[in-house]
């Protein structure tokens, strides 16, 4: 049996895990945390513009059960806010402990406190992982889905210092890019002005510190838009951020907030006393990061060249999804990457040839996309999601989005790629 | 691969971001190499962020200072010295692996000597070393007249502090040769804290010390260890005790001739003094540097294998 190991437990990493184990698989999923999904914890949209059919075809490849959690955590669906639409805003306080559960019951193994430290590489193949005690695994493939953001001299160097986000590296120690411990360079993603990396997007405030007005409109409609004072209006802050779907004008002039337990504020930060000033945010008290109002996390400084089936390039064993594998935003991109990561990998380990996702659907396109782009230096400044950008506007433009779940379902029907997640791999 | 085998002795200690930090050459952070990007294995507070948090400069550095001599007892070319510290030296220097530079107060400074540090009593702020007369900074020691000049605290005079500080209810092997014995105290202190089994080889040549004895009772066992005889001996005792951790106190071929026998026969984990030529301390003069296997320069004064 393939012996797969997977290196971060993100979103990425859990559907790598998942689709490497319905695969066959014998999953190993290693996370330097106490907890799975990383930044998933503190995010929450999904199935908003684009997301949705990717979600769709997500399912009907046959890896449904992340979607399947992400649904039913919902504390609102079908939700319009400037710039989106059908979105859907998972609970973050709930989400985590739903995914470890499933990740356990489907009998994968899942390693907590793990920090991978290095790789033991042969040639072209990585023979094992080392951890931070010195011990040592060997397997067959793995999958790398670390991510890109911080660690802390990257948010220091690139950011406004460590904002205390929910990556906690100062208590877990830094991530580590282990391709580039595997002798494969990293590539760095620009945000407009030229300087590495972007910010996160947004920042959550507590819900309870805000006016009850504020929250009583948060519970029912699930987002609430507040002017900001003009003097106070920043339009530079649009370029620095990671999301460039809500770098909308909109979202320079107005304090959005979507109800994701937290609330989640649309901006990578926001000055405390400022923010404190505007009505009914007298008593506004930043969740996530910790220090919200100066700073947040720095991403996209630690991404794998690729190619279209996840595989690293110049490493015979080894694939990468989520941000790790490309300039991406969001839940919906790192699994709909990640699930395609972890099936290939069981592929690797049999030798016959990989699942590669036909550009006739938006997963399949997005992936190529990315990579195409990726190699020029005006594409180290884009950002790739189903939700926004250009990149939403080229769906569009091929056809390739539709909330009609049947019209992609007999699309990959036709395409003998229904289901094919789900088969396990002899 | 193998480029992250190297950890700084002081990191995240009170005098790090240090002078490599301030010239680009920081043994762990990647961002304090030039690089621009994390790729570190360090798992506490950020050393990049320190850095900038202390004005894009390194910490003060460690200065000399003058002491008192409490107590000085000389044994053929063996001088142990007891120095009145302050109560922050004493507790600093108390883990296994301490040294201080240390000079005769009437000498420049490039008289400065690694000495290691036999043992701490932090009540009475003590530090002791044994000192045996060889050179000319170590002879220029023994007329001290009560006061001497210490820069300190430095720590890595063992290699394997990580092995030995996190061996636990085990079977342990200590050798130790001549002077050596002095940088063993602090090492069997620490093991035996941690619940291990520790026996103890001595090969104290004429006219010296059993230091060890003195400090943990007798009778120890005593070998002559200039032949390849206690290889032989200590690889009997292996198969025997199946010792988890192996301390070798003394030469570069000591260390060499014992590992070789044992590491063909168990996994045991290998802590040994550091023998190299130590001059400034601070990874800047460049005597410690030696290649480790991958072509790397490392600078032993300062850097621990993990």
């Amino acid at each position: 049996m393939a012996k797969i190991i997977i290196i971060g437990g993100g979103w990425a990493g859990c559907a790598a895990a998942i689709t490497a184990k319905k695969a066959g698989g014998d999953v190993h999923l290693f996370e330097r945390t106490d907890m799975l999904l990383g930044l998933g914890n503190v995010g929450g949209i999904m199935r908003n513009n684009g997301r949705y059919t990717a979600a769709e075809e997500t399912i009907l490849l046959g890896a449904p059960e992340l979607f399947e959690i992400t649904d039913r955590c919902s504390r609102h669906k079908n939700l319009d806010f400037p710039g989106h639409k059908h979105c859907s805003l998972y609970d973050v306080s709930i989400i985590e402990a739903q995914v470890r559960r499933l990740i356990e019951t489907m009998g994968i193994n899942l390693y907590l406190q793990h920090r991978v430290t290095d790789v033991i590489r042969d040639e072209d193949r990585i023979m094992a992982i080392k951890f931070l005690d010195n011990s040592v695994l060997e397997g067959d493939i793995f999958i790398e889905t670390t991510g890109s953001t911080g660690p802390m001299g990257n948010c220091r160097k690139y950011g406004n210092g460590c904002a205390m986000c929910v990556l906690r590296c100062p208590s877990f120690g830094p991530r580590v890019s282990l391709s580039q411990r595997a002798g494969i360079e990293d590539i760095l993603g620009q945000r407009v002005n030229g300087d590495p990396g972007a910010f996160s997007g947004s920042c959550k405030l507590n819900k309870g510190s805000l006016s009850k007005e504020i929250i009583d409109e948060l519970n029912e409609k699930g987002v609430v838009v507040v002017k900001i004072p003009d003097e106070d209006i920043n339009m530079g802050k649009l370029d620095i951020k990671v999301c460039q779907q809500y770098a909308l004008k909109e979202y320079a002039e107005n304090i959005v907030l979507l109800d994701t337990g937290h609330a989640k504020l649309m901006a990578p930060f926001y000055p405390l006393d400022k923010l404190r000033k505007i009505e009914g945010f007298e008593n506004a008290k930043y969740e996530d990061p910790y220090s919200g109002g100066i700073g947040n996390s720095i991403r996209y400084l630690s991404m794998a060249p690729r190619d279209n089936n996840m595989k690293v390039v110049g490493i015979q064993n080894l694939f990468c999804a989520g941000e790790k594998s490309g300039l991406f935003v969001g839940h919906t991109e790192a699994i709909v990457t990640g699930s395609l990561a972890g099936h290939n990998s069981v592929r690797a380990f049999l030798g016959i040839p990989f699942l590669q996702l036909p550009g006739s659907i938006a997963s399949g396109d997005l992936i190529a996309y990315a990579n195409e782009r990726i190699k020029v230096t005006e594409g180290l400044k884009e950002r790739f999601t189903f939700a926004g950008t250009d990149y939403f506007k080229r769906m569009k433009e091929l056809n390739l989005y539709t909330t009609d779940t049947e019209v992609i379902k007999n699309k990959l029907e036709r395409l003998n790629l229904l289901n094919i997640y789900s088969e396990k791999l002899e | 691969m193998n480029s992250k085998q190297w950890q700084c002795v002081d990191a995240g200690s009170d005098y790090c971001p240090c002078h490599l930090a301030e010239e680009n050459s920081c043994i762990i952070c990647t961002q304090l190499q030039g690089k621009g990007y994390c790729d570190c294995n360090w798992m506490g507070v950020c050393i990049y962020d320190e850095f900038y948090f202390s004005g894009n400069k390194k910490k003060e550095v460690r200065e000399p200072k003058e002491y008192s001599v409490i107590d000085s007892k000389v044994v053929g070319r063996v001088m142990v010295l007891s120095i009145q510290v302050t109560k922050y030296m004493a507790r600093v220097l108390k883990q296994p692996g301490s040294y201080v530079f240390v000079r005769n107060k009437h000498s420049d400074y490039f008289f400065d000597v690694p000495i290691s540090i036999m043992d701490c009593d932090e009540e009475k702020s003590l530090i002791k070393m044994a000192i045996e007369a060889r050179g000319i900074k170590t002879k220029k020691l023994m007329d001290h007249g009560g006061i001497i000049i210490v820069r300190g605290p430095y720590w890595n005079g063992i290699f394997g502090l990580n092995a030995l500080k996190t061996t636990q209810d085990a079977k342990c092997l200590v050798l130790a040769r001549g002077i050596a014995q002095a940088p063993a105290i602090l090492p069997i202190k620490h093991l035996l804290k941690n619940n291990n089994v520790v026996d103890i080889i001595v090969n104290k040549r004429a006219d010296e010390h059993n230091f060890i004895e003195e400090y943990f009772g007798g009778p120890i066992k005593e070998v002559d260890m200039s032949s390849n005889d206690v290889a032989i001996l200590c690889r009997k005792l292996m198969k025997k005790n199946n010792y988890k951790l192996v301390f070798i106190g003394g030469s570069d071929v000591l260390q060499n001739k014992v590992i070789k026998y044992m590491k063909e026969t168990d996994n045991v984990k290998f802590v040994t003094t550091n023998n190299n030529a130590i001059c400034c301390g601070e990874g800047i003069c460049g005597s410690c540097i030696k290649k480790d296997k991958t072509g790397t320069l490392v600078r032993t004064c300062k850097a621990q294998k993990i």
